[in-house]
């Protein structure tokens, strides 16, 4: 009987093992980098230009979100502070804390102080800051406990599905704008706030769904256009 | 198993609609065309220019230099930057608005121009001024990109030798040789001195030449304008308040001055046609070539330009007008003179309801004719006011170049214009220019002129600069700055206002003396000022000043001068404007891409000549073995003369012909056959043959820019026109060479088959039959249910089921229904949407294989008697060809709510959403094409490369060694190999931040301007918590906003909006009874319908019997029934039940 096989049909079993033990040893290279916070950015934390302590300013002080951010309710985007807003108060306080000279020198020079990004939306994803917060979603759901962080680092993962979860059942997360307390924070900027007492986020969200007829797009167009 | 779909075929007799004449003589190379997804040679990789081995070297290199960093596996670090100080008004994310105007020959457009960041990114028309509808026309829409054009010039240039070799110079040297200049001719009076300006509408310009003529009272002051009009006085017409309309060889539609307005007023006249009062205007067109005026015309007479003269006089002796100027010959043809007499009659009938237009470029005496045609039928006052001279005469370019011939000029300014480009052909005047001693010249790109003068300046464009001026019916506009001069231009106002001696303005200045001179109130009057000048600036426009239309007293040119009658065996040569103006746009890409609306022509001009013509001259109209190349070398440049010619569609090799004029100019140009064009009559586009100053010294080659977009796009036919001849030129000799040239045409790309896709009818049909459009087609079949027509398919989609219970009532359902009895086919929604959507320009190679990614486009079908079967009607039989009807049929995606791509997607990229939208998730585009190949209508547009990222030049191939028009990939570079990175830096500042910028392997599509969808929805969420309670009406208000194509429509013909909302413009347009689905019977359920088409005719004229007569209505029984078709024992065809499931067969 003439051989079936030629001769090179030998040398394919070990090359198909050689491919096999290269990609073995690949695959927790790719695990360990694509599988990790690191990769997603959940606890991407880069230094800033400027060590501003959102945990003094927010937590101690009492400053409202909406002080340094402050197009958010109408806008897009939420801005960064101009150096003017910290001008405001730093040309009477602290005005030689050798930390703030970065402020100092934007301010006399006009060049404008490079902050990191922390939380970056890709290119095709139009989030919109103003369509959620005027709608009962707080910061804190997003960026997490700002208030208490010294340097700000990324605490959700802000991937698709995280955000999906959102959209696809508000009630969760929606809370009232107008101040649950006399004299207290809107829910939306009060990053500790909690659902008042004898009632629970489940029944105040669906409560807000239903009277705010809030249907959060599901759809690609909400996000991707 | 595949399932085929045989669409009904069309009845043997009757009428016919046909896009081209491949289609009319239905060749099998057209037949192809309509089954393939894309034309041919689409979906290869760049035919023969790049070979799959070159292809592997060139890819091998790439991802070795890939390898070399692994700096792309971490993503960078990304920075915040936000202003130091605040800017007034600016809201990071947030668009701002401004009302501006553009200046434009015969007067300026109103502008409100968004910006995002302080760039401008898009124009739209300025809906508070009254007559222009907020919309805009495509030069409107195209201003944003030559606003960024990176070839403009951006320094300050000396000659050394002119022409050859110059040297960069700064602002300030500049400044302080023109004081020295200024000095010497204040003390001579200004002998010596004269300023070449093209005409304008500023009243501030009007007023600091005054000034200068104080002080310099022997100064010379030309205007020139290659277009300017012929007529004596300038006339504004309302068309809307006109029952017959007569245009004679005037595309009022198309390319004349204030089309805005034009087109608005007509279309107004159109729309009458309703349930009220049913009567609709009349339009009777006499031309030469095939115009969009002609297309819309009920009647169409086709002459030779030279012979409006003579069926002026005629029609003037018809209605009886008084003291005709100059002595016309008289047609002796029978056809005409009954035309002319039925004419008149149907004028004599609707005295001061009718209107008589005749295009710019005709002879003076032509237009006395008209004024007195006018004057007898009553009109002035009432459909046509002449407006009053406000601006002072200036000396021609004739006049100018006489002086310097006579050594008398020794220092002439050419502010702006592009006179040795387009200046008359007899005057030579860029060999005029060099006699000159100084010659500085103000322009925006370093051009023809250029090369003969000794100092270029770079201008600021009009976005750039403060200014003034009046509209076209003479109302005051403002024109304010959006951005300051990116490659450091002036504005020819400063320039002037320099010389004048006023003080250095640093804003607004000289508009604001002229202003308060305007309006009476006085600069110094403080806050009175303040508020006026801020009012005016803040609203674009003047509300209670315009200039007051003369009366019946506008004064006559008394010219006489008349054109010789054409003899038989000569041609005339007939000169027209194109897609880009006299040339000035020459740079822009997307004027440059844009589909000529009639003849679909892009990237290039071409010689128009009838079927019958062409016949006469031996030119077999485009078959399939015409594909022998043989690319002259001169005329199209070095591009085309090295690039191969891959192996594409011979049907883009066109013959050529040799021109020649009586004054012995000749020009070698490719022609095209024109259905429709009168016999003996030549015609072509002005503006295209662009040169760029190219220096002799390489190293300088960074102080001009080459013209990137125009080099080596079309002929300079103003080398054939003259200054006595501006509009024509008799007794031109034609002879065909053994030539060709590619011409990229996009008539019968995405050519959709089935029909019924347009319809028509005539007014008397419609008053009969006012559902006369469900006569046609196969929409009979369609089953019937509850609802009328092609809204019975039961939506069968379940992503979410929109005609069931899931579907949610209160959430908007976006229609859009397009009425082809008032689109005129303009093509500004293509621009429009071009420039909303970030859609690139692929360039003329690209268009050649049908990779034009216009979203919208404009089908234009011709109409003719069908041939009688036996016939071989092949197109040289031109009997069929010679006189067609036509019609335009905007195309975008129809967001099907059966919509057959979103089923065979395999990523899920393209679905439907609750809205009845057929979206697009980019990102998610795996680029299968799919979608593509299942969609009927060839709606979606695939980027075969990275188009936006690009280089717009051909650059030599780093691996390949060949010269091409190859997409290279973002390590392509013409600064060098590796180091030049995509797109100019200065086109990105254009984009739409709203939409994704889509890269290579992604389709694409319309999708009714998503983004706007979504930030008027955005809108009202914030407006619902204005209390800070966040429980208000989240309801978006009806018809808030609009679509790009929808809001530059100056037609108003694309309606959109929420069919659920009772109330919108939408429901109503829905539920007019000419609406039809296109392809309906497929079941598809179309989002986007039509309305049919009526036509007015006058059955006393000849020919009317086909006007409008369409003979595709619905056969029960056809004889001829189409194969496959589903059928009952007895009955007639049917369709089957559920559209998607259809004929079976296996494949």
């Amino acid at each position: 009987m003439a051989n079936l096989f030629p001769k090179a049909t030998n040398v394919v079993l070990l090359k198909a093992m050689a491919v096999l033990a290269v990609l073995g040893g690949l695959a927790p290279l790719g695990v360990w980098y694509y599988f990790t916070p690191k990769y997603s950015r959940v606890g991407y934390q880069p230094v800033q230009p400027v060590a501003f302590q959102h945990d003094l300013h927010v937590g101690q002080l009492g400053l409202d979100c909406r002080h340094c951010h402050s197009y958010v309710e109408i806008s897009g985007q939420s801005n960064f502070p101009a150096t003017q807003t910290c001008m405001e108060c730093h040309q009477q306080v602290q005005q030689n804390n050798p930390k703030l000279q970065p402020v100092r020198d934007s301010w006399t020079t006009g060049k404008p102080i490079a902050w990191v990004k922390i939380h970056n939306v890709p290119d095709y994803a139009y989030f919109n800051h103003s369509a959620h917060v005027n709608r009962g979603v707080s910061c804190v759901s997003c960026h997490g406990k700002v208030n208490e962080m010294s340097v700000v680092f990324q605490d959700k993962s802000q991937s698709m599905g995280w955000c999906l979860q959102c959209h696809r059942n508000p009630e969760e997360f929606v809370r009232p704008i107008a101040a649950t307390t006399p004299g207290g924070k809107s829910p939306i900027y009060d990053l500790d706030w909690t659902p008042p007492p004898g009632t629970s986020q489940p029944e105040l969200g669906q409560k807000l769904v239903k009277d705010w007829k809030i249907n959060p797009p599901k759809d690609c167009a909400g996000c991707h256009r | 198993m595949k399932r085929i779909f045989t669409h009904p075929k069309a009845p043997a007799t009757g009428k016919k609609y046909w896009r081209s004449l491949e289609e009319f003589a239905d060749t099998p190379e057209f037949r192809a065309r309509l089954e393939r997804e894309f034309p041919q040679g689409a979906a290869e990789l760049e035919g023969t220019e790049v070979t799959r081995r070159g292809f592997m070297q060139f890819m091998g290199a790439s991802i070795a230099l890939a390898g070399l960093s692994l700096t792309g596996c971490r993503r960078p670090e990304l920075h915040a930057v936000p202003y130091s100080k605040g800017v007034e008004w600016q809201v990071p994310g947030n668009a701002l608005h401004y009302a501006t105007s553009m200046p434009r020959r015969g007067g300026a457009l109103p502008l409100i121009a968004t910006t995002y960041n302080g760039r401008p990114t898009k124009l739209e028309g300025n809906p508070n001024v009254p007559g222009f509808n907020g919309s805009t026309d495509l030069f409107g829409q195209s201003a944003v990109l030559d606003l960024y054009d990176p070839d403009r010039s951006k320094v300050v240039l000396k000659a050394r030798e002119r022409g050859k070799d110059y040297a960069e110079a700064t602002w300030e040297d500049f400044w302080e040789e023109f004081a020295i200049l200024k000095r010497d001719y204040l003390k001579k009076g200004g002998d010596g001195l004269a300023i070449l300006a093209e005409p304008s509408t500023s009243p501030t310009r009007a007023r600091i030449r005054t000034l200068l003529q104080q002080q310099f009272p022997k100064l010379l002051w030309a205007e020139y304008d290659p277009w300017a009009s012929q007529a004596a006085v300038q006339n504004v017409y309302d068309f809307s308040k006109a029952d017959v309309i007569v245009a004679l060889d005037c595309d009022f539609l198309g390319t004349t001055d204030g089309t805005v307005q034009t087109i608005a007023g007509f279309a107004a006249g159109r729309r009458r046609l309703g349930k009220t009062q049913e009567t609709m205007s009349r339009l009777y067109a006499i031309e030469g070539r095939f115009s969009l005026t002609g297309g819309m015309a009920d009647h169409r007479l086709r002459v030779p330009s030279s012979a409006i003269g003579s069926i002026a006089a005629q029609l003037a002796a018809a209605v009886g007008a008084t003291g005709a100027g100059g002595a016309f010959a008289i047609s002796s043809d029978a056809t005409v003179n009954t035309w002319i007499t039925e004419l008149g009659k149907d004028l004599a009938n609707a005295k001061g309801r009718s209107l008589v237009v005749c295009g710019s470029q005709q002879p003076a005496a032509v237009h006395d004719l008209v004024a007195q045609i006018n004057q007898a039928l009553g009109n002035v006052g009432v459909t046509v006011k002449p407006l009053p001279t406000f601006f002072a005469p200036a000396a021609s370019l004739g006049d100018l170049s006489e002086q310097i011939g006579q050594g008398t000029i020794k220092t002439l300014l050419v502010l702006g214009g592009n006179p040795a480009f387009n200046g008359p052909a007899d005057l030579h005047f860029s060999d005029v220019l060099p006699q000159v001693e100084q010659v500085i010249r103000l322009g925006l790109y370093v051009d023809e002129t250029s090369a003969a003068s000794t100092t270029h300046l770079p201008a600021a464009h009009f976005l750039e600069s403060w200014g003034d001026s009046l509209a076209y019916d003479g109302t005051y506009l403002s024109q304010q700055p959006l951005i300051l001069p990116l490659y450091d231009g002036m504005s020819e106002l400063a320039l002037l206002a320099d010389l004048a001696g006023l003080p250095k303005a640093k804003g607004a200045e000289y508009i604001q003396d002229t202003f308060a001179q305007i309006t009476g109130v006085a600069t110094n009057a403080g806050q009175a000022f303040d508020n006026a000048w801020r009012e005016f600036v803040h609203d674009g426009f003047l509300a209670d000043k315009t200039l007051t239309p003369l009366g019946s007293s506008a004064p006559a040119s008394g010219q006489t001068a008349t054109p010789k009658p054409l003899q038989p065996g000569e041609y005339e040569l007939n000169f027209v404007l194109g897609m880009i103006d006299d040339g000035r746009y020459a740079n822009n890409g997307w004027l440059q891409e844009l589909p000529d609306p009639v003849s679909k022509l892009t990237w290039d001009n071409a010689l128009y000549l009838s079927p019958k013509t062409a016949d006469a001259l031996g030119i077999v109209i485009a078959t399939a073995n015409s594909n022998a190349l043989d690319l002259p070398n001169t005329d199209i440049g070095p591009r085309a003369a090295t690039l191969p010619i891959p192996d594409v569609d011979p049907m883009t090799a066109f013959p050529m012909v040799k021109v020649t004029t009586p004054d012995g100019a000749s020009m070698e140009l490719p022609v095209l056959v024109a259905p429709g064009q009168a016999d003996q009559t030549l015609t072509i586009a002005v503006g295209w043959g662009r040169a760029a100053l190219k220096l002799t010294d390489e190293a300088k080659a960074n102080l001009t820019a080459p013209l990137r977009v125009a080099d080596s796009t079309g002929f300079n036919v103003y080398q054939l026109r003259g200054t006595s001849t501006p509009g024509f030129v008799t007794g031109v000799k034609i002879e065909k060479i053994d030539k060709t040239y590619p011409l990229a045409i996009t008539q019968e790309h995405n050519s959709m088959e089935g029909r019924g896709l347009v319809r028509e009818a005539t007014l008397d049909k419609y008053h009969e039959d006012p559902t006369f459009v469900q006569e046609i087609g196969w929409d009979k079949d369609i089953p019937q249910g509850s609802k009328t027509g092609f809204q019975n398919y039961e939506s069968g989609y379940e992503n979410p089921k929109l005609n069931s219970a899931t579907y949610q009532p209160d959430r908007p359902a976006w229609g859009m229904v397009i009425d082809l009895n008032t689109c005129v086919g303009c093509s500004a929604c293509v621009v429009a949407c071009q420039a909303e959507n970030n859609i690139p320009i692929v360039g003329k190679y690209q268009v050649i294989r049908g990779r034009e990614m216009h979203w919208i486009r404009n089908d234009r079908y011709f109409a003719s008697d069908n041939p009688p079967a036996s016939t071989d009607a092949r197109p040289t039989d031109s009997s069929y060809l010679d006189d067609p009807q036509m019609l335009i049929q905007p195309l975008a995606c129809m967001q099907c709510e059966n919509a057959p791509c979103e089923p065979v997607c395999p990523v899920n990229a393209t679905v439907h959403n609750e809205e009845g939208l057929n979206v697009m998730a980019y990102n998610r585009c795996i680029g299968t094409r799919y979608c593509a190949n299942n969609c009927p209508y060839k709606a979606r547009r695939f980027n075969f490369f990275n188009y936006n990222d690009r280089p717009i030049q051909n650059v030599q191939l780093p691996v390949l060694g060949q010269t091409g028009e190859l997409y290279l990939g973002p390590l392509a570079g013409r600064d060098g190999p590796l180091t030049y990175k995509g797109s100019p830096e200065s086109l990105m500042l254009q984009k739409n931040p709203n939409v994704s910028v889509r890269i290579r392997g992604v389709m694409e599509k319309c999708t009714y301007c998503v983004q706007r969808i979504e930030e008027a929805k955005i809108t009202q969420l914030r407006k619902s918590n204005e209390s800070g309670e966040g429980s208000g009406d989240i309801t978006l208000p009806t018809d808030s906003f609009k679509v790009a194509c929808q809001q530059v429509c100056p037609a108003e013909a694309i309606v959109f909006g929420n069919m659920n909302d009772p109330n919108s413009k939408v429901t109503v347009a829905k539920a007019d009874e000419r609406g039809y689905g296109l392809l309906a019977y497929l079941g598809t359920r179309p989002r986007t319908s039509y309305l049919g088409r009526v036509r007015n005719p006058n059955m006393a004229m000849p020919g009317a019997a086909n006007v409008g007569h369409t003979s595709v209505f619905h056969e029960d029984a056809p004889a001829d029934k189409p194969a496959g078709t589903p059928t009952t024992s007895n009955g007639p065809a049917r369709l089957p039940m559920n559209g998607l499931n259809l004929e079976e067969s296996i494949g």
